[in-house]
């Protein structure tokens, strides 16, 4: 068992590494880690401040700190890199009767989800959206519907990921950022929160680190190219195919997608933005030449 | 360390320290999962037609990595599951094992409005400390439990103990189950009906509740009054109320309110509610 001192948090804390299966430089090297840690210790660092309302913190009186973590499991994806993290931390204040706060937490970054809508330009309101079907055995499922999931790549700018390939090799599209809208980032423009949370749904907070980034990416294309690829994406998976996409009538969403916090976010964002009909989301809808409003 | 077969299979499973064998067969998230699981990975051979017919995956191995525990009860788990085909492809298996929980949306509206108005409704929501989210007042729909009747856990307790609301379980709609139908056509898989928040690591599920409550204006301000009112020093939880139409913005940040938006609007607009 190995103990480094970390000095994200003031003071240092020790870290207790339970597993033989990674070390204090590949801890300190993966970004999720180091980015909880100070996302952490920001929030932390409120505590003893005002806000930005003039109020004190709530736990002004008896601020609570990071006593200690422990690592104690650690997955490895292929090519060498670090997925997931299972730590625990104690954090305590100095009240009288010293209160925790619940520090389980399982490590394992953001992510992006795409609300992929499709438009013919031969209407005004028909719209398909793109989704993924494959096994999540977390759910125990083979066919767990989701809206597509992935990372942005670092150097390409581009949706990458398992999904993002097979979307690109089954229906020939590709999302670069530049076409893409942050529906959180938008929702949340003008809002002001004091803490350093990311922009993006937290599925899990009680437990996991873990948030989403919603984009929003629009197209409109020939029906007939629409056409094609549901023709040509509907039916039985085939065999062996480890993930499918799909193509859904807009209209069905919210229902097909209800078992996935992704689907039901962007559904939530995409609506609520559009009825709002905010400057923000008025000005993009003329930058993207597509009339989001309607 | 021990290792021993899951009873009735070919499944091997390796403990950790802490952890017996009995105690590991009797944890509910443990229990349901590996039930949904082998349940549709049997789908495969019964179904010809099943994408996964000519080489099926099967469950071989399971790894427990590490436990929390609150007090005596196990709280969660992390593992690893090894599921393979014959053509010696993986399907991913790591899973943070914490079982169900429940979304509860609460709507208030004062009760000297007309039956259908959709006006002037109001939801409860919790602000928390969240260390995994890195946060120490993140606003969340309020989360818990249903068992023995009612909606229990710390925020059911805050609503309680700060309003003096208590929420029967027979005074709940389930909105996911609302949503999602009970047999699917053309899907013959089981699976819980509620959200998953993050299906690809996590075996959490969690379905979206509604207690819609009406009740005098003069009470709704009063309740509004204290909760925006100085806060207790030191309150871990506390309350606010923000308005229905505004719930995807308050609670931007949480799956749970954003599906409760979803659903909740939905159901409504389709007639279902």
């Amino acid at each position: 068992m190995a103990t480094f001192k970390l000095d994200l948090f003031d003071p240092p804390i020790d870290v207790r590494i339970l597993t033989e299966h990674v070390t204090e430089e590949q801890l300190m090297n993966w970004n999720p880690f180091t980015t909880w840690a100070k996302t952490l210790k920001a929030s932390l660092e409120l505590q003893t401040q005002l806000d930005h309302t003039g109020e004190k913190h709530p736990f002004h009186e008896f601020p609570y700190t990071v006593r200690s973590v422990d690592i104690q499991a650690v997955d490895w994806f292929g090519r060498g890199k670090l997925g997931f993290v299972k730590l625990t931390a104690k954090i305590q204040n100095e009240a009288p009767n010293p209160q925790t706060l619940p520090g389980a937490v399982f490590l394992r970054g953001g992510s992006v989800a795409m609300l992929m809508i499709l438009r013919p330009s031969d209407s005004n309101s028909e719209r398909w959206v793109v989704m993924t079907d494959q096994p999540r055995i977390p759910a125990g499922s083979l066919r767990f519907w989701e809206i597509p999931a992935g990372m942005i790549d670092d150097d390409t700018n581009d949706f990458s990921g398992t999904a993002a390939k097979e979307i690109k090799e089954e229906t020939g599209l590709v999302v670069p950022r530049s076409e893409l809208i942050n529906l959180t980032e938008l929702a949340l423009a003008g809002t002001q929160v004091d803490e350093g949370l990311e922009d993006a749904m937290y599925p899990s907070p009680g437990g996991c680190d873990e948030f989403i980034a919603i984009f929003l990416w629009e197209k409109v294309m020939d029906r007939q190219e629409i056409e094609n690829m549901k023709g040509k994406l509907t039916g039985i998976r085939k065999q062996g195919e480890r993930i499918t996409v799909r193509i859904l009538n807009y209209e069905d969403l919210w229902k097909v997608g209800a078992r996935d916090a992704k689907t039901l976010a962007a559904w939530s964002l995409y609506e609520a933005l559009k009825r709002a009909k905010t400057p923000q989301l008025r000005a993009l809808s003329v930058r993207f030449l597509v009339d989001v409003l309607i | 360390m021990s290792t021993f077969t899951l009873p009735d299979t070919d499944v091997s499973i390796k403990l950790v320290d802490g952890l017996t064998k009995e105690q590991l067969l009797e944890f509910p998230a443990f229990k349901n999962w590996i039930k949904t699981l082998q349940s549709n990975l049997s789908l495969q051979a019964s179904d010809p037609s099943h994408e996964f017919h000519k080489s099926p995956y099967s469950l071989k191995h399971i790894q427990i990595q590490a436990i929390d525990r609150f007090g005596p009860r196990i709280g969660f788990m992390k593992i690893h599951a090894t599921v393979t085909n014959s053509e010696g492809e993986f399907l991913p298996g790591a899973i943070f094992l914490r079982g169900a929980s429940v979304g509860m949306l609460v709507v208030l509206q004062p009760d000297d409005l007309p039956e259908n108005s959709q006006e002037e409704k109001y939801v409860l929501l919790t602000v928390q400390p969240r260390i995994a989210a890195g946060g120490l007042q993140f606003v969340e729909l309020p989360a818990g439990m249903v068992d023995k009747g009612t909606f229990n856990g710390t925020a059911a307790r805050e609503i309680e103990e700060e309003l003096g609301l208590k929420i029967p379980a027979d005074e709940l709609i389930n909105l996911s189950e609302l949503a999602i139908p009970a047999r699917e056509e053309g899907k013959t898989e089981i699976c819980p009906r509620a959200m998953f928040p993050s299906a690809g690591g996590c075996d959490e599920f969690v379905p979206i509740f509604l207690h819609e409550k009406r009740i005098p204006r003069k009470q709704l301000a009063e309740w509004t009054g204290k909760l925006t009112g100085l806060r207790e020093e030191g309150e871990k939880i506390t309350l606010k109320l923000v308005r229905l139409e505004d719930l995807w913005l308050e609670g931007a940040r949480d799956a749970k309110a954003l599906a409760a938006w979803a659903l909740y609007d939905g159901l409504k607009r389709s007639g279902k509610l």
